[in-house]
């Protein structure tokens, strides 16, 4: 197939839910039945909730793009429909080839049978004929890494050997269309890398893939380009930089907007004491949502506690990078604070943070707020913020990427030469 | 776009054609998982095998006891034993075929939300595995009847029929009543009871002329009636063969097969979205 011609073409794509099956569907036949003779004409109230709608776009083989947005807005739904485990709502999609997906490596996967039986039955059940497996079978338990463990049940497999295992069945499926979800949030680093790599090639021989992930590292790394789903709209599609750009810039303003508008979180409502915004910012004050490298964090939570007040307040707040976790935590009772005991209705804190050594990558904050030792709010990932690869050392070189969280700065010396 | 597409996404909603083309594409698939239900059933048992026989074993007993012995019922002479018997595996393939079929969506809800294949595939397979239960219990019962002087005569040959129908009617109840309890968990508990009951309302442990005449009209609505005898007829040589009655089952299983296809067919779409 020439490497310009389509893969998938989306037209006005949409799924809904109906809100009611998912509330209050009558679970049992009886059910359903005494719900229709109580009320004979009513028709379920039908509060639909569209989960994705109005996608249209064409994506080529040969390319690899990526799928971002934030929890909720439609990413797996997306995957679901292309792999076709649930039909669209409205809408169409033409797919040109044979689709195969890493949903959920591993699926079909049966406790008591050994390796080479799983690899039968997972291989037919994504689609495989017996004799391509067969073919295929030396390369997949290569790639595996577990043949001496090939005879035994898979019951016996550390959880690492298993994914493995899974995996190296599902990427030889060599299918036209590959959706990719996650999964590289499995395995160890090593096996990653494998994994990548894998993609790669399966992007380079001219298949189309689609990878959905959180990790803004592994989707610049990979793909050209992004689409960006923000509430089930495709908000954005093209240049992978430009589709992340958007999306943090989404996900930061949106986190101002959020925290001061999350009235009702966890029972709280407006009189209560709470976060009422988070922003990151700059040296100048101006809301940021990209450091460069080596640049310095200041972060503002501004609290309310209109009627009650807050006696002593503790704020609490945590950097996270989205791959790896938590990068540190501090708090104003651990490190000291120019917060004083007596009653607060309302205070703005700087928290301004030393140049930090992170390296390029997408991180978050989480922030807490109490009163003494009673916990008032959690905000978990309401901010998040890139940071920018710069040229650090002055070398023309960009650190590492996705090689741990810190930049290390080393001084060299050379103790002995000839 | 001058190609062609693959397959086309949309919704789709009333009756679907069966695709027949596509579930060949995946006989694989239905072969594996046959494979994969006859190897589980006999890892870790003591007795392995053992078990296929000694469920229709025990059962004829307490039938030869109960029909023969107690209620003195009808066995055309056949020894009440191997008459039940003969009944019982027959009665033992449909009724396996119904109850697996029936819980193979359920037991498969993991795969079903993740991975697409045609749905039918999952009730379909069961019917290896009870396949297999069958022809065990064949042998014993060949292998018991020659030694007890009964040989089957040439009416045997027409056995592959009876079992096509028995397949046929009891895959038809499977498949819609797997999609019925994908969305209605009820019917898992209801089933077994109904099964029970046709195991009394059909031929299994005594013979048709048993039953009361003026019953005998209700009677035959059942087309495990006309199946039965006829499977009877085919290996013991019994009188209760008649063609109207068989002709009737044949009909009523054919079209049961065709119907529980298409009814699967019908709810499959929304499977991922229920189970």
């Amino acid at each position: 197939m020439s490497s310009d011609s389509v893969a998938l073409s989306l037209r006005g794509l949409g799924k809904s839910y109906r809100m009611t099956a998912l509330i209050d569907q009558p679970y049992s036949f009886i059910e359903m039945l005494t719900g229709k003779i109580r009320r004979p004409f009513r028709r379920p109230d039908e509060r639909v909730f569209w989960a994705l709608r109005n996608i249209s776009l064409q994506i080529k083989q040969g390319e690899t793009v990526g799928i971002i947005g934030r929890n909720g807005a439609g990413k797996s739904t997306l995957l679901k429909i292309l792999s076709r485990i649930t039909d669209p709502s409205e809408g169409e999609v033409a797919v040109f080839g044979r689709v195969g997906s890493l949903l959920e490596v591993g699926t079909g996967f049966h406790p008591e049978l050994t390796g080479r039986e799983n690899i039968f039955l997972n291989g037919a059940i994504l689609g495989m004929r017996r004799h391509e497996i067969a073919r295929r079978f030396d390369a997949i338990v290569d790639f595996s890494g577990v043949e001496e463990f090939l005879e035994l049940p898979v019951k016996k497999y550390s959880s690492g050997m298993y994914v493995r295992l899974a995996f190296a069945v599902a990427a030889h499926l060599e299918p036209e269309i590959l959706l990719v979800d996650e999964v590289l949030a499995v395995g160890d680093a090593e096996f990653q890398q494998k994994c990548l790599g894998k993609m790669r090639d399966e992007a380079i021989s001219g298949r189309a893939v689609l990878f959905v992930s959180h990790s803004m590292a592994a989707v610049q790394n990979l793909c050209k380009s992004c689409l960006l789903l923000e509430k089930g709209q495709l908000v954005f599609y093209g240049e992978t930089s430009a589709a992340i750009d958007l999306y943090l810039q989404s996900s930061s303003r949106s986190a101002e907007v959020e925290a001061a508008q999350r009235q009702n979180r966890k029972g709280l409502n407006a009189s209560q004491p709470q976060i009422a915004v988070v922003r990151l910012v700059d040296a100048k004050g101006k809301v940021q949502s990209r450091l460069s490298q080596g640049e310095a964090v200041h972060l503002e939570i501004t609290v309310d506690a209109p009627h009650l007040g807050i006696e002593r307040p503790i704020v609490r707040l945590s950097i996270n990078h989205v791959i790896h976790g938590i990068v540190g935590m501090v708090d104003t009772q651990l490190t000291g604070s120019p917060l004083r005991q007596g009653r607060y209705q309302h205070f703005t804190l700087r928290c301004s943070l030393k140049p930090l050594p992170l390296l390029q990558g997408l991180y978050t904050v989480d922030v807490w707020l109490s009163d003494g030792h009673i916990q008032i709010d959690t905000l978990p990932a309401c901010l998040s913020f890139a940071v920018e690869e710069t040229d650090l050392y002055g070398t023309g070189r960009a650190t590492f990427a996705d090689k741990g969280i810190l930049y290390l700065e080393p001084t060299w010396e050379i103790i002995s030469e000839q | 776009m001058a190609v062609r597409p693959t397959y086309l996404l949309r919704p789709r909603s009333g009756w679907q054609s069966l695709d027949l083309m596509e579930l060949w594409r995946f006989r694989d698939l239905l072969i594996q998982l046959g494979v994969r239900d006859v190897k589980l059933r006999y890892r870790q048992t003591a007795m392995g095998v053992a078990w296929v026989l000694i469920q229709p074993i025990v059962t004829a007993m307490v039938f030869a006891f109960l029909f023969g012995r107690v209620a003195r019922l009808s066995t055309n002479n056949i020894p009440p034993f191997w008459f039940a018997f003969t009944g019982l595996i027959a009665w033992g393939f449909f009724q396996g075929i119904v109850s697996r079929a029936s819980a193979s969506l359920v037991q498969s809800a993991p795969i079903i939300s993740k991975v697409y294949f045609p749905r039918l595939v999952l009730p379909l397979a069961t019917i290896i595995s009870c396949l297999l239960d069958f022809a065990v219990g064949l042998v014993i019962m060949l292998i018991g009847l020659v030694g007890i002087g009964l040989i089957p005569d040439v009416r045997v040959l027409l056995l592959p029929v009876w079992l096509l129908l028995f397949l046929l009617l009891a895959a038809g109840v499977g498949m819609y009543s797997a999609a019925i309890t994908a969305r209605y968990r009820d019917l898992q508990y209801a089933l077994p009871f109904v099964i029970q009951f046709f195991a009394y309302a059909s031929p299994v442990g005594y013979a048709t002329n048993s039953v009361p005449p003026d019953l005998r009209g209700w009677y035959a609505l059942n087309p495990l009636v006309g199946l039965l005898e006829a499977f009877r007829w085919s290996i013991l040589g019994t009188a209760n063969f008649s063609w109207a009655a068989t002709g009737y089952a044949s009909v009523i299983s054919v079209c049961v097969f065709v119907f529980g296809m298409y009814g699967f067919r019908r709810v499959e779409r929304s499977l991922a979205d229920v189970l």
